[in-house]
């Protein structure tokens, strides 16, 4: 435990970001923050100390307003964050006089290893110390990098073997399953290979809730999808990846979520969804080698997957009192 | 004092550099030294330490430290801008260095004479390890940094509590990092073994940096503000903070003699394990030449005033003063020990008094005292050089191998690195090997000083890298490390499967038959492994024929008796076929590598038992005369082995006892008859002696 473990507290839901390097997790802080805003529900996210405030700012003004994805991170960042809603029922002073009621805060400690550390052998116990604490872990499979580099098992497999380890040591496996509850993210929905594959399987349904109409796949159906693109991996290994989700935890603590932290392109000028121009992910044509973001962001599902994992681990909590 | 003059040490620095390849998907080791140190120890260390870019940077630092077995490194990071990676990013560069500690408490550097050192550094081309010649450290420089605000920082750190400064952001660098040093110069050097920092690391890392620069600092860690005055808070880790700087305060004006005491006090110390009498016995106290024999310490006046006494006589006081649980005077008894250097003739008589005062015994000693003391009582009692065939006659003196004897036991040679590496990672096991010569390996393996799983993995590392004739010889003498395999390993399979690839590393992928006798010569069937040894020297052999060699030997048939499994029983049997008229030798696979089992020959027809016992007993004998020579040995076989054409079925071969014999044959007639004429005059004595009721 490093020194600074030994003097900090719990602040909140432990909560872990796992995937491949370059699969977007810090971008999907990032986008977090902004999604909130966009869904206009009430939820805000607001920083719990002064770094993790100022990660927030600069994670979502370098995505919403310079349209830029934040630097790799290097080693883990710590965001402790809080989801702060709106109190459940009518904001009204009760007759007595007495304060109305609480908003719902739930803290997030949310770790961001870079994902380098998921691949070394070596380098992976301080990582695993965290990933056993944590015990909401959020999982993003990047199709697209799956498809051209098939690396998404590597990252995968020899860290949650030693989680398991560790839990079997710990007397927390005796049922075969981690006591985790994992959030697999199906990132990167708005490149358009992902959104083509979904709707060819079928899986695509317009977003009624949301303004825009974006195309969406429903929670139900991103397990089929999520199993479509593991099958076309370039290593063939991904399929390895869901047997090893299906075998690891428990069936009922694992979602799918499609999701895009920068959403489908739309015209600023006019507001609207144009299926036939959807990709807001384009080479910059300042520096053609490199991708810019062109339109404002519109993150898809990724407030989804964080409020379920704050939630369950909030209920969890709340039993073992 | 004489230390921290010298001008240089040299040591030798490994290297890697770590980033992004132009267009990369990921960070990695692009690049790395070829010393002990492997990729994947690089890899620990660098993403254990990682920090975030700064774009407006161009250089960051970052100390850390780590160790590898025993050894303790001082690891440092300078990180530099480095190219665009696929998604257009700019990413970074960390070139880090691996120092080894021991050469540095020697003679103490300072992290900006190191990084001066490698700031400008170009890698060679090859990736070999980096002699440096790195500067001392100057007191009197370092005093020049320290001030009111470094003081209150160093005495915030030794609370154990992480600090950050903060509005540095525009800062130089070398300002930063001089103020690094300047902190870790008022702490003990030892205290450098567990100390980390950074030049600047991101707000929210999670890191193990005890003092480091960043923007801004979690609520967990006390922050103090770039060159403004700090209060301290009112937290009672804070109250200690404030008698540590009291403390440090009073040396103002003498800061540069401080430091300089400071950085002599090398021994590892960590800083939970620090309390304000022992930081104050530290500032206070001296060596001899800083502290007059009137000042301080009674017990050091007395000391001085004392004629000059042997090491038995301060062994005997040592045990006294462990006894009376006086740290202070073990402390003064170790240092005047260390300064002895016995004659081999009195080693035995401090070894007793070692052993009647149980010196060596761990419940006696405190934590803090054991690794100094005992290192100095192990140089008392054996010389400068522990070996692990002294391991016995350590166990007799501590009464037991106790876990902290085991730790300086490792300190003291690598050998011990592999006698204690129960548990140990295999690869681990497998570089400390590298480090040993074959006669030293074999040798720790055959007096049955390693762990089972270690034992595997030497005897795997010397199939694969040392075999050959050196191998051969060092088998030999620890006797084909026979006794120590049946006594670590229960299955006959795994013995087998071993002793089987030593003999192919040793011997090579054709051996002789010279080879074969001088495996089995020295053998009788009453060893354990009897059954075990004639089958996998069989399976080396590896050719028809083979148990002609050995049937002789074989009262019973100790490989069927053995636990083989049964496929290899089967393929052995293949083996117990006598030479065909036109033999077919499978030839084992030759080279390094612990090699596949060879093919199983085709089956040939079964001479009978007799004559191939009685040819067996002839071989074996003329072979041990040593008067074979190879390109004898078919022709022989064939005459001997199969009649001419112009011989009859079941006439005995000419050439066995006929005019045609040649030289060595006549020899081993000769012996033979001897032999028999010998065994016949024995029992007839014997039975004589029984008629008449003698003996």
């Amino acid at each position: 435990m490093n020194p600074q473990e030994t003097a900090r507290q719990q602040l909140g839901h432990n909560i872990a970001m796992w995937g491949t390097p370059g699969s977007g997790k810090t971008t999907f802080l990032g986008a977090l923050s902004i999604a909130l805003s966009r869904q206009d529900q009430g939820w805000k996210l607001v920083g719990s100390d002064v770094p993790s405030t100022d990660a927030l700012i600069k994670l979502a003004t370098d995505l919403a307003g310079q349209r830029k994805f934040p630097q790799p991170t290097q080693g883990i960042e710590r965001y402790r964050w809080n989801l702060v809603g709106a109190a459940p029922g009518r904001r009204r002073r009760r007759p007595w006089g007495g304060p109305g009621p609480e908003a719902v805060q739930i803290g997030l400690d949310l770790r961001d290893p870079t994902g380098e550390v998921y691949a070394l052998n070596a380098a992976s116990e301080d990582l695993v110390e965290r990933l056993v604490k944590s015990r909401g872990i959020i999982y993003l499979f990047d199709p697209v990098w799956e498809f051209v580099k098939g690396n998404s098992f590597d990252y995968l497999y020899g860290v949650l073997l030693r989680i398991a380890h560790r839990m079997v040591d710990a007397g927390e496996f005796s049922d075969g399953s981690l006591p985790h509850y994992l959030a697999v993210c199906i990132t990167k929905f708005d490149d358009v290979r992902v959104l083509e594959t979904a709707e060819k399987l079928r899986l695509v349904t317009p977003d009624t809730e949301g303004l825009l109409g974006f195309p969406r796949v429903g929670d139900d159906d991103a397990r089929a999808l999520f199993r479509w693109l593991c099958e076309v991996s370039r290593s063939g290994n991904a399929e390895l990846v869901l047997n090893m989700i299906k075998q690891f935890f428990h069936e009922d603590r694992v979602r799918y979520y499609v999701t895009s932290s920068i959403g489908f392109y739309v015209d600023p000028e006019f507001r609207l969804f144009d299926p036939d121009d959807v990709q807001n992910l384009i080479p910059d044509p300042d520096n053609p080698t490199q991708m810019k973001i062109r339109g404002p962001v519109y993150p898809i599902n990724v407030t989804e997957p964080v409020t379920w994992l704050a939630q369950e681990l909030a209920a969890q909590d709340r039993s073992r009192r | 004092m004489r230390r921290a003059k010298a001008a240089v040490v040299n040591v030798a620095v490994e290297w890697a550099v770590w980033g992004k390849e132009p267009g990369g998907e990921k960070y990695k080791i692009l690049r790395c030294s070829d010393g002990r140190l492997g990729v994947e120890d690089f890899e620990a260390v660098v993403t254990g330490y990682a920090m975030a870019a700064r774009p407006d940077s161009p250089c960051e630092v970052v100390i850390s430290r780590f160790r590898d077995g025993p050894d303790t490194y001082l690891g440092l990071a300078i990180q530099g801008p480095g190219v665009v990676d696929w998604a257009g990013r700019p990413s970074v560069e960390t070139r880090f260095y691996a120092i080894p500690f021991e050469p540095l408490t020697r003679v103490p550097v300072s992290y900006e004479g190191i990084c001066g050192y490698f700031a400008e550094y170009e890698h060679p081309p090859s990736d070999e390890v980096i002699s440096a010649k790195l500067p001392a450290l100057d007191p009197a420089f370092l005093a020049e940094q320290v001030d009111d605000h470094t003081m209150r920082t160093c005495a915030l750190v030794l609370t154990n509590k992480p600090v950050c400064v903060v509005r540095a952001a525009d800062v130089p660098m070398l300002a930063r990092l001089r103020y690094l040093d300047a902190v870790a110069a008022l702490l003990p050097y030892g205290m450098r073994r567990n100390f980390a920092a950074a030049t600047w690391t991101s707000s929210t890392a999670d890191h193990k940096f005890r003092l480091y620069f960043a923007e801004a600092a979690p609520p967990e860690v006390f922050s103090v503000v770039w060159k403004q005055r700090t209060e301290f808070p009112t937290d009672p880790a804070a109250s200690r903070a404030r008698h540590y700087f009291e403390l440090l305060s009073g040396h103002r004006g003498h800061l540069a003699d401080l430091i300089l005491r400071l950085s002599l006090e090398t021994r590892e110390m960590r800083f939970r394990e620090l309390d304000l009498p022992r930081f104050a016995a530290i500032l206070e106290a001296g060596p001899p030449a800083l502290k007059g024999p009137k000042g301080g310490d009674p017990t050091r006046a007395l000391d001085a005033d004392r004629p000059e006494r042997s090491a038995a006589d301060l062994l005997v006081e040592l045990g006294g003063a462990l006894e009376r649980r006086e740290g202070g005077r073990v402390d003064d008894l170790v240092q005047r020990l260390e300064t002895f250097d016995p004659a081999a003739e009195e080693r035995p008589a401090l070894q007793a008094i070692i052993r009647d005062n149980r010196l060596l015994a761990a419940d006696r000693v405190a934590r803090e005292h054991q690794f100094r003391l005992f290192q100095v009582l192990l140089h008392c009692a054996f010389g400068p050089r522990v070996e692990p065939t002294q391991l016995e006659q350590i166990r007799d003196l501590a009464g037991d191998l106790h876990p902290p004897l085991r730790e300086v036991l490792r300190s003291r040679s690598r050998a011990f690195l592999l006698v204690f590496s129960e548990g140990q990672r295999a690869d681990i096991v497998h570089r400390t090997a590298t480090n040993l010569s074959t006669p030293e390996l074999v040798e720790l393996a055959g007096r049955g000083l390693l762990p089972a799983d270690t034992l595997v993995i030497v005897c795997d590392f010397l199939c694969t890298h040392r075999w050959g004739s050196e191998l051969a010889g060092c088998l030999r003498a620890e006797g084909l490390l026979i006794p120590v395999l049946a006594q670590t390993f229960d299955d006959e399979q795994q013995q087998y499967d071993v002793l089987y690839q030593l003999l192919m590393a040793a011997y090579g992928g054709d051996p002789t038959p010279e080879a074969l006798t001088e495996i089995l010569k020295h053998w009788s069937r009453h060893i354990p492994l009897w059954g075990v040894l004639q089958a996998a020297a069989a399976k080396f052999y590896g050719r028809p024929g083979t148990f002609d060699v050995l049937s002789e030997l074989v009262v019973s048939d100790p490989i069927e008796e053995s636990k083989l499994k049964r496929k290899t029983k089967d393929e052995l049997a293949a083996l117990r076929e006598p030479v065909p008229a036109a033999p077919t030798i499978p030839v084992p696979p030759a080279g390094p590598g612990l090699p596949a089992l060879p093919a199983v020959p085709e089956p040939v027809q079964k001479r009978p038992g007799g004559r191939h016992r009685r040819n067996g007993w002839w071989e074996l004998v003329r072979r041990s005369l040593g008067r074979w020579r190879a390109d004898d040995a078919n022709a022989s076989a064939k005459t001997e082995e199969f009649p001419s054409p112009q011989q009859q079925p079941g006439e005995p071969p000419k050439s066995f006892g006929g005019n045609g014999r040649s030289q060595p044959d006549q020899h081993a007639s000769v012996i033979l008859t001897f032999l028999i004429i010998s065994v016949l005059g024995l029992t007839a004595l014997y039975a004589v002696m029984r008629l008449f009721g003698i003996g």
